[in-house]
């Protein structure tokens, strides 16, 4: 599972503001905006961390069950990847 | 070969083709000073952009459409963005009004054009562009300003973004950096680019910070004028219908 674009984050005011660049970067023209959880995990994500590694980062970051920390990956990927923005 | 005052640098062109002449007229630099920003379209930039484009067009209003590209990316060094917006100046205070393409944004601003007479410049009515000169944010006219080409070679400080809705009822809402980010983005130019991105948020994140941020759902008769005019010159916080 990775990144489809790549991208870069910027906070503007307090939301994290992602868009794509390079080459490829017309094909998503959007753009994304992250709460805190949303960030830490996209960040993993730009780092190629693979998904069992984010769940196990999520559940000490925020000291949550490993079960609350699968949803909450799976559910943040899954909309990623109803946007078209990961490839498995 | 001219050279060019656009949002307060210097820039040339050598253009080949007498559009760019001819829509940059107003905008000619008559002082001798150092050019700040050069640049150079050339056949294939041209046969490019022609590509990009459903309709066909003149090669001068494509090599008219890569300067601007080109401007835009080279602008952003100068603490400059350019922002596709209609553009006011009223009692010096610039307000800019933002929409996609076809929502009615010259409509909206004719109608302030209509309802504030003589009093009012139409800085410009498509791409204007803003410049920060000690964190203070600019709206400057462009020679790019739309089929109508309502422009005017002038500036005037930013303070108010308006992001227009057509709706049934006239309504205007104070918004918080949070709401009108998505709707900002979408009326910036992209880069590929990743630094050139990254300063563009940058710039945007300043502007966004800077100016009062309204949406404004109008009707397309000169009550839309009345309230919004009212809301951004009268009270805040007040929802007029």
């Amino acid at each position: 599972m990775k990144l489809k674009y790549e991208f870069i984050i910027r906070e503007i005011g307090n939301t994290s503001v992602v868009v794509a660049v390079g080459d490829d970067a017309t094909e998503f023209n959007g753009m994304i905006k992250l709460n805190g959880t949303g960030r830490f995990i996209f960040d993993l994500l730009l780092k190629k961390i693979e998904f069992e590694k984010i769940v196990d980062e999520l559940t000490e970051k925020y000291a949550v069950s490993k079960d609350e920390a699968i949803t909450e990956v799976s559910t943040f990927t899954d909309k990623l990847k109803s946007k078209d923005l990961i490839v498995e | 070969m001219p050279k060019y005052k656009i949002a307060n640098s210097v820039v040339e062109i050598k253009s080949r083709y007498d559009y760019i002449p001819e829509q940059c007229a107003d905008y000619i630099c008559s002082e001798h000073l150092p050019t700040d920003i050069g640049i150079t379209v050339t056949a294939e930039d041209i046969l490019r952009e022609q590509k990009s484009c459903l309709k066909r067009f003149s090669e001068g209003y494509l090599e008219s459409i890569c300067f601007l590209r080109k401007l835009a990316i080279r602008l952003l060094d100068y603490d400059a963005m350019l922002l596709h917006a209609s553009a006011i100046a009223f009692k010096e205070k610039g307000i800019a009004f933002l929409a996609p393409s076809g929502i009615g944004k010259t409509t909206h601003t004719l109608l302030w054009d209509q309802l504030l007479g003589n009093d009012m410049h139409i800085i410009n009515g498509d791409k204007p562009i803003i410049r920060f000169h000690e964190n203070v944010p600019y709206i400057y006219g462009t020679p790019w300003a739309g089929k109508e080409n309502l422009q005017f070679n002038e500036r005037v400080v930013l303070t108010d973004l308006c992001f227009i809705e057509r709706d049934l009822i006239n309504e205007v809402l104070l918004i918080d950096i949070s709401d009108a980010i998505p709707l900002f983005m979408k009326q910036v130019l992209r880069s590929k680019n990743p630094n050139d991105m990254y300063k563009t948020l940058e710039l945007s994140e300043q502007l966004l910070k800077n100016c009062n941020l309204w949406k404004i759902k109008c009707t397309k008769d000169i009550q839309a004028a009345k309230v919004a005019y009212n809301s951004i010159f009268g009270e805040k916080y007040e929802t007029q219908i």
